[in-house]
């Protein structure tokens, strides 16, 4: 019994034995697999010194990256853009603002600063419509100002407003090129002005939207040579080239139904204001000023396609053959928003166009061309045309100046921080770096 | 002439050439790296862009349309094991226990977990904890409060994706806790909104956690993470490698591990991929230093961006693409592009708040971007993408119900379409990538017949019948099959040397011939042995 079932076992041993051998054995003859995860590797471990030669070139601008790195590893580990947010924050609780001026493009750039002296006093609560405001503003070489006003605000949406202003600006450098619109670019002079000027202004908001403003002032202005030397003497039988004092009483209608002021889509600006100046102290001035201003903007198709267009028209009427000074004429060209003094016409330099009167056309077509959280940027094509003009009855179709060209704005929070500006005109190129919109 | 400063100009270059890259390791040694959203945007949007027609091998390559093949590939064409990657659910299927699991680090002990330190971003607060329990450092995440369990369960989903492909990732759980489990240690600091440091008290804590969503009982939702034991050597980079590391002499855009993220990352949305989301960890392995690279943060995936809502546009354009810029410049405005036209569907509100802007409606695998133009994305070959789009396909349905599990979404609806979007998207990965390289997989030679398997078919990602051309170079001997099985004629493979390459391709559903695999073959006893598998670029 032990024999047979020794002998059965060694059969069945055997029979498994040679069935593994078959499973095993056979199939590693006939197929061949292999380990997809071996570390045989055949690639070179490191790069070779013809890869490292071939980087080369960019070798010295490594350097300087790993530089701006370390500045942003700082940056950030020490928390910096929260810090300076920080102080603007806290600068701002205190009623001071500071912000960036520009008169063309940023080689001319200066800073300004905003005063709420109620806030920085801790006042607002004990005061909410109290209005006590200074501030200064510098461009080396371009302007500066001072200002400082008193007054009461409203504080609901309907209400009555005002403020005594006083205003101090000089600007060393302006160009003139002559008055009316066969001025040539060739026949510069450069004058330098101050102006003072005190003010009483009174306002009513009939709506949210609405609002009605009056004022009376005082107005001096001192005209000399300008810093910019070797452009010759102003010829003196130009109005107002020895400066002038003026006593000035005006009346302001605006009714805004902008969506978003700073970055409008919808809506629309109308302003109308009348003012009558009337020279004192031996000057000889007397006229009306009429200005008209509307501008719409409308999305086309989409959000992010904004057709925003504007007409501007101003007209200097004088009474009793009495002169209008230049300074205070209709001034085109340039970018056109303040600190600028002429309106847009961004094919021209600043203050390219002098005249009574003033038309002008412009239009923006402003479309997204990224975005990313708060921040974006718009490309914008646009087209100014305008032209200044001293008699109605001399008024041409003819004399219309138009300009052209694009841009890029960058947006933080829809409103625009830098906007890069190429305007071509008959009189050339013009670039312009600016903060702001020119409307 | 004599030009004295030849000689002298000479040697500095050959020096920078020949600096060793890492002859002896220091692990002491190995500086701590910094993060920052800002270098990292500068050097990839600003300084990269620019520099990149300086570097000439990749010049080279961008006139040549040529792409360099990876280097970390074994002679089989796969990643093998590295301190990057380790191979995972695409070498052996793990169970469903296993992928919910993720990595293996505990979750914090139920009880006082002890608050070292606070971070605020915008509203948004995070707290790095130590638990009693176990000993170890956590960090707490939270939801933005305007869309509760959106980000939680998209770190907790996402992480154990990546874990289960093969990468290092901390271990991540979503818990509850109540205020009064937390407890401040005496020396808790926090950077506040103002830039300053100021101590965190138990009074700041409730006053952040007012911008958390909180549950019903009171209690707050939060995703955990693991902190890695060893030294933080803070994050590697994308590009280049980690000087004085002896293990990692390759700049990392060489390698497909790191390339390959881009495929894995477009899977699960991942659009902050980018070094300031990795981190090195010195470790010791086998009693030796080595270390460790880890990829952390993944509250920007599926349809979660940081803090609430990815918007659209993520996934197809890098923060700042300059490709769509002057698509959107010289387009006028005119050109809507199909993201923005998702957006501006219902009013910008996506629907379901647990998934948020994430489907597949607008979704290309080819296309899809991340935060930042990384060398080693733009550098993906399609065997690189081969490579990684096996790993997605490795999931089946079953793999990710349970992986969406682990986001513990309360909505079922979230649930449902997260499992199903990730299904279709996994697929069209799959079917992109596969159609793009040679889909042959598992080859085999049984005496002087090559069989494999082809993916296309085994995942189902084709009607179409399959047609496969193949070829030995310069032999003569080539061939068509309408099945993934190649048999070659023993007379013919005698008339070759020892040592072959046999080339085969699949026809795709256009009719045109796809990318090349060569199998390198050697004659033995009674057949052939594969030596090697290369997939064309």
């Amino acid at each position: 019994m032990s024999l047979f079932l020794r002998k059965k076992s060694i059969r069945i041993v055997a029979v498994i034995a040679v069935f593994l051998f078959l499973s095993t054995s056979l199939p590693a003859a006939q197929s061949s697999s292999y380990d997809a995860y071996t570390r045989l590797v055949e690639n070179p471990k490191e790069e070779s010194l013809t890869e490292k030669a071939l980087a080369l070139p960019a070798w010295p601008l490594d350097l300087l990256r790993g530089g701006m790195d370390k500045t942003f590893y700082w940056f950030d580990r020490y928390h910096v853009s929260d810090k300076l947010q920080w102080v603007y924050e806290r600068l701002t609780d205190y009623g001071l603002y500071v912000n960036l001026l520009n008169v063309d493009n940023f080689s001319a750039s200066g800073l300004g600063a905003d005063l709420d002296v109620v806030k920085l006093l801790r006042q607002k609560g004990n005061f909410p419509y109290l209005r006590l405001k200074n501030g200064v503003g510098w461009s080396p070489g371009e302007f500066f100002k001072a200002y400082s006003e008193l007054g009461w605000d409203k504080t609901e949406e309907t209400g009555a407003y005002g403020s005594f202003y006083f205003n101090f600006e000089d600007r060393p450098s302006e160009d003139f090129y002559g008055i009316g619109p066969d001025t040539s670019r060739g026949d510069s002079h450069n004058f330098k002005s101050k102006t003072t000027a005190l003010e009483m202004r009174l306002g009513y908001s009939l709506s949210l939207h609405t609002d009605l403003k009056a004022s009376f002032g005082y107005k001096t202005v001192d005209i000399d040579d300008g810093e910019d030397g070797g452009k010759g003497r102003m010829d003196r039988n130009v109005p107002g080239a020895g400066g002038g004092d003026m006593l000035i009483g005006g009346l302001e209608l605006v009714h805004d139904t902008r969506d978003f002021p700073d970055d409008p889509h919808k809506g629309g600006v109308e302003r109308f204001r009348v003012s009558y100046h009337e020279g004192v102290d031996g000057y000889d001035f007397g006229y009306f000023k009429l200005r008209g201003e509307v501008s719409r903007f409308h999305e086309i198709f989409s959000e992010r396609q904004v057709l925003g267009g504007r007409i501007v028209a101003e007209h200097n009427a004088e009474v009793n053959h009495q002169a209008i000074p230049f300074f205070d004429m209709a001034r085109l060209g340039g970018y056109g928003a303040y600190p600028s003094l002429g309106d847009t016409h961004r094919g021209y330099q600043q203050n390219r166009f002098f005249g009574e009167s003033l038309l002008l056309v412009n239009l923006e077509y402003r479309y997204k061309v990224w975005e990313h959280r708060d921040f974006a940027m718009d490309a914008v094509l646009f087209w100014d045309e305008g032209q200044v003009f001293n008699e109605f009855s001399k008024f041409q179709f003819k004399d219309f100046r138009g300009s052209a060209g694009g841009g890029l704005r960058f947006k933080i929070l829809r409103k625009a921080i830098l906007s890069f500006e190429i305007a071509r005109s008959s009189e050339g190129t013009q670039i312009y770096a600016r903060s702001q919109t020119p409307f | 002439m004599r030009k004295p400063y030849l000689k002298p100009a000479a040697l500095f270059l050959a020096g920078l050439l020949l600096l060793p890259a890492g002859s002896s390791f220091a692990a002491e040694e190995l500086k701590k790296t910094d993060a920052s959203v800002t270098a990292d945007l500068f050097d990839q949007v600003a300084y990269e862009e620019g520099v990149q027609f300086l570097r000439l091998g990749n010049l080279f390559r961008k006139i040549t349309f040529s792409k360099s093949a990876a280097r970390d590939v074994n002679i089989f064409d796969e990643v093998p094991d590295s301190l990057f990657f380790t191979n995972r659910h695409g070498r052996n299927r793990l169970p469903a226990e296993e992928l919910q699991k993720g990595a293996s680090d505990p979750a914090p002990g139920k009880g006082r977990w002890t608050v070292t330190e606070g971070q605020v971003e915008g509203t948004n607060p995070g707290f790095f904890i130590k638990d009693a329990e176990t000993g170890r450092d956590f960090f707490l995440g939270f939801d933005s409060i305007d869309t509760p369990e959106l980000t939680t369960a998209a770190e907790s989903i996402s992480a154990r994706v990546f874990h289960a492909a093969g990468y290092n990732v901390p271990a991540y759980h979503v818990v509850k806790f109540k205020s009064e489990d937390l407890e401040v240690a005496p020396s808790a600091a926090f950077y506040d909104n103002t830039g300053f440091k100021n101590q965190l008290t138990k009074e700041k804590i409730e006053e952040l956690l007012l911008f958390v969503p909180r549950e019903d009982d009171g209690s707050f939702r939060a995703s955990v993470r693991t902190l890695p034991q060893g030294k933080d050597l803070g994050p590697f980079d994308f590009d280049r490698r980690r000087k004085g590391d002896p293990e990692d002499l390759l700049p990392h855009h060489y390698l497909r591990s790191i390339r390959g993220l881009r495929v894995l990352a477009s899977w699960v949305n991942h659009y902050e991929l980018r070094n300031g989301n990795t981190l090195d960890v010195l470790e010791k392995a086998d009693g030796k230093d080595v270390v460790r690279h880890y990829l952390i943060d993944f509250k920007s995936t599926l349809g979660s961006a940081s803090h609430g809502l990815k918007s659209p546009q993520m996934g197809h354009e890098y923060v700042f693409d300059f490709g769509e810029f002057f698509k959107a410049l010289f387009s006028f405005g005119f050109w809507e592009k199909p993201w923005q036209k998702r957006w501006d569907e219902n009013d910008r509100n996506p629907g379901l708040p647990g998934v948020g802007y994430f489907d597949n409606r607008q979704f290309n695998p080819g296309r899809w971007k991340s935060e930042l133009p990384y060398h080693a994305f733009k550098n993906l070959t399609a065997a690189d993408a081969y490579w990684a789009a096996k790993l997605v396909m490795s999931f089946t349905d079953g793999d990710i119900s349970a992986l969406v599990e682990t986001g513990k979404l309360t909505d079922e609806a979230a649930k449902k379409t997260l499992v199903e979007t990730l299904i279709q998207r996994r697929d069209l990965i799959g079917r992109y990538w596969f159609e793009k390289s040679c889909s042959l997989e598992n080859f085999e030679a049984a005496g002087y017949t090559i069989r494999a398997e082809d993916w296309m078919l085994t995942h189902h990602l084709t009607q179409s019948p399959r047609r496969y051309r193949y070829c030995v170079c310069k032999s003569g001997l080539r061939g068509t099959s309408d099945k993934p099985e190649f048999i070659l004629n023993s007379q013919d493979i005698a008339r070759l040397p020892d040592s072959f390459t046999l080339s085969i391709r699949a026809q795709k559903a256009d009719g045109k011939w796809g990318k090349r695999v060569c199998l390198s073959l050697k004659k033995q006893d009674g057949g052939l042995a594969i030596a090697g598998i290369k997939r064309e670029l």
